[in-house]
């Protein structure tokens, strides 16, 4: 294949430093949406889910040009990664286009909706997904396991090969290394995760610790899940309407209360967040004054993410009674995702690290077939000289010969084999291109070598 | 021999240094790099520590406890291993800053001015002497951390309570946790110290005669024991007052201050170390 085929002009496709030759490794390609390339109504008709994703992915791998393929669905983005076996990534990337449409065929998405990246971006792009750094929410956890589920399906339907399973592979540690090694999956960036770390920053083990949720909506109900998901032992919730309260509780494990014994609840739990749609103040300081002085000096948790408000701001001055209102945690949110944001250069240093590793390890599957040619293509021309010559020499020197060229040949090959596989450590293709060029490995004729 | 000594005592100040300074950025940057260092370091020191006293101890025949430097070192000692065992338990790193802090200026300061003893007091041939001393300093090095715990709980109490949500914040364990280890140091070091005391009493009434009961450090003794006592009792009511547990072992703190270092070296006392 010439050479000058292997670096295409595309329009579409940003330009990257380095475009993986054709063979072993061929380009990789990424066709895709996200929250920022299209509105949500693009989006949902885009999503492809469970058996839609299987006959794409199944679709996709009838054609001659997609060799591998995965497909990730999730409600912020579609993205469909595929290495090619071709080295026509324009071709590619119309192919991935084309079965974009045919398995969403209600989606209204042009070609400005749609990101086409190739090669190293392609692979940067994959390991911001995997860090959370190209989520709605900067270092969102969640995202990775989306990943995962979306290889597994591609692996099972037997669409993803050494090449992209690798390069998931890699996304996976880069975004297990970037949770671990940074804080960017660290701090609550949502007002009711912010409100039961809180209460875990005062109470320790929450598992120890009972809680009482007052107001059964939406909010109430987030507050509840991030409580139940830091173990908290026992959860009670109380609303204006019972039955709201009742129906919540069984959702979520918890026991319902009715609204008058709230004095009552006060004095036992640890924890109270309050999220109704009360005109008036529910909890009033005398309240709380009263519940205190039950308690003994027990510490208490007391939340209010109501607009307006549902506890007294009095509260704030009574020892040993934590208050925080809804601006406090959203200063709290706010300086999390500052954080979060200042971690975004280590993230990237990971990613860059995990990148380098993975082009390594494309260009190892690239070097070894040139390796293997080139050895081959000398023992070839090796063979071709000592059948011309043999009748030159005696009988008996005949072994001596083939010893002694076969010894010429290792001898020559050492240092540029040597070389070679230090080029392949650089991340260096094109000295390889150089080689397959210089000495005609992907020539179809037989003829190589030019002996006088 | 003694040269070992001195070298190993003046190695310490900058092992603890070293070992703080990681506890530092572990404080201030999460660094993962001292993250890693800090902990190794500090148990280093420590065993340095301990080979330094042990030679001490062998070298010039008695139990590190003579002087009030020898003590000071050996408070030292007993924080930190309080704190590692701590550390290990709960795996707690941000606040060991502060611990560090407070033993790498015991150790400084008794690194500074650690004489040998040329006299010792015959006194302090006793093996009661050698359970009364080292129950004393477990005491102390119990006061010492319940008094960080119990600052550092003040500090994120008043960090939450005006809702601001800084460095403290972030870093420093929940103040459940601040609660529960100001408490636990002061237990022990209320357990520890009365049985200085007890032991004590009996041999000074055996060796000095009535005398002992006017001495000043006796006194001083006794006002840091009722302190954790009432840190104790407070603790023991129903829901306990974190706050109260907190300045009461602040101000145990102090006095016990005051009695290993004033009494020793302003006030004249059968007592007086050397």
């Amino acid at each position: 294949m010439p050479s000058a085929d292997r670096r295409p002009e595309l329009r579409l496709v940003q330009p990257t430093e380095r475009v993986p030759p054709v063979g072993a490794a061929g380009p990789l390609v990424l066709v895709g949406m996200n929250h920022r390339s299209a509105p949500v109504e693009v989006r949902e008709g885009a999503a492809l889910d469970g058996d839609a994703a299987l006959a794409a992915l199944t679709d996709g791998l009838t054609g001659p040009l997609i060799r591998e393929l995965v497909l990730i669905s999730t409600c912020n983005r579609t993205e469909l990664y595929a290495h090619l076996a071709t080295a026509d990534v324009a071709a590619g990337a119309e192919s991935l286009i084309g079965l974009l449409r045919r398995h969403a065929p209600n989606a209204a998405f042009d070609r400005s909706h749609l990101y086409l990246l190739h090669g190293e971006a392609a692979v940067t792009h994959l390991l911001r997904v995997a860090a959370g750094l190209d989520s709605m929410m900067l270092g969102e956890g969640q995202i990775l396991a989306q990943l995962r589920a979306a290889h597994a399906a591609s692996a099972q339907a037997s669409a993803s090969g050494a090449v992209l399973n690798r390069l998931f592979q890699t996304a996976f540690r880069a975004g297990k290394r970037a949770r671990t090694e940074t804080e960017i999956g660290q701090g609550a960036v949502s007002v009711s995760l912010a409100a039961a770390e809180l209460a875990a920053k005062i109470c320790g083990d929450l598992r120890r610790r009972s809680a009482l949720v007052i107001g059964a909506g939406e909010t109430g109900e987030l507050a509840a899940r991030h409580l139940t998901g830091k173990g908290i032992g026992r959860l009670l919730i109380a609303n204006r309407t019972a039955e709201r309260a009742s129906a919540l509780s069984e959702r979520v494990g918890a026991e319902a209360v009715p609204l008058e014994a709230l004095g009552r609840h006060l004095s036992e739990v640890d924890i109270v967040v309050s999220a109704t749609g009360s005109p008036e103040i529910l909890v009033t300081a005398d309240d709380v004054r009263r519940a205190m002085s039950a308690r003994g000096g027990r510490m208490l948790v007391m939340i209010d993410i109501a607009v307006p408000r549902d506890l007294d701001p009095e509260i704030r001055r009574i020892d040993d009674v934590f208050l925080h209102d809804i601006d406090d945690l959203q200063g709290l949110v706010q300086q999390n995702l500052a954080r979060r944001l200042a971690e975004v250069p280590s993230v990237e240093k990971i990613l860059a690290e995990e990148r380098t590793g993975f082009f390594g390890w494309l260009e190892q599957l690239e070097l070894t077939p040139t390796l293997r040619d080139l050895t081959r293509q000398f023992e070839r021309i090796r063979r071709q000289e000592v059948a011309k010559q043999l009748k030159r020499f005696r009988q008996d020197d005949h072994e001596a010969l083939e010893l002694m060229t076969r010894a010429l040949v290792k001898k020559l090959l050492h240092l540029p084999l040597a070389q070679l596989r230090a080029y392949a450590a650089t991340g260096d293709a094109t000295r390889i291109e150089s080689v397959r060029d210089l000495f005609g490995l992907d020539d179809d004729g037989q003829e190589g070598g030019g002996e006088s | 021999m003694s040269l070992a000594v001195h070298a190993l005592s003046t190695l310490l100040p900058v092992l603890y240094a070293g070992a703080w300074f990681a506890y530092l950025l572990i404080f201030f940057r999460d660094d993962a790099v001292a993250r890693r260092i800090g902990p190794p370091t500090l148990r280093l020191a420590a065993f340095v520590h301990a080979a330094e006293l042990v030679l001490r101890s062998t070298i010039y025949g008695h139990l590190p406890f003579a002087t009030v430097f020898e003590a000071l070192s050996a408070t030292a000692l007993g924080i930190v291993l309080v704190y590692l065992y701590v550390e290990t338990r709960i795996g707690e790193r941000a606040t060991g800053f502060f611990i560090v802090a407070l033993v790498f200026l015991f150790q400084t300061v008794s690194s500074l001015f650690i004489q040998p003893v040329v006299e010792l007091s015959p006194l302090l041939r006793s093996p009661m002497f050698g359970v009364h001393v080292a129950s004393a300093i477990l005491g102390y090095a119990g006061i010492a951390i319940s008094a960080v715990y119990g600052l550092l709980y003040l500090m994120l109490y008043h960090e939450l309570k005006a809702s601001h949500f800084g460095l403290i914040y972030s870093r420093l364990p929940s103040l459940a946790t601040l609660a529960e280890l100001n408490y636990k140091a002061a237990l022990a070091g209320f357990v520890s110290l009365t049985v200085a005391l007890v032991v004590g009493a009996v041999w000074a009434a055996r060796a000095v005669g009535p005398g002992w009961l006017s001495d000043p450090k006796f006194l001083a003794g006794s006002l840091t024991w009722l302190i954790l006592a009432a840190c104790v009792a407070v603790r023991l009511r129903p829901g306990g007052l974190g706050r109260r547990t907190a300045y009461l072992s602040l101000g145990g703190f102090v006095v016990m201050l005051v009695s290993l270092l004033a009494v020793n070296l302003l006030l004249s006392s059968f007592h007086a170390f050397g």
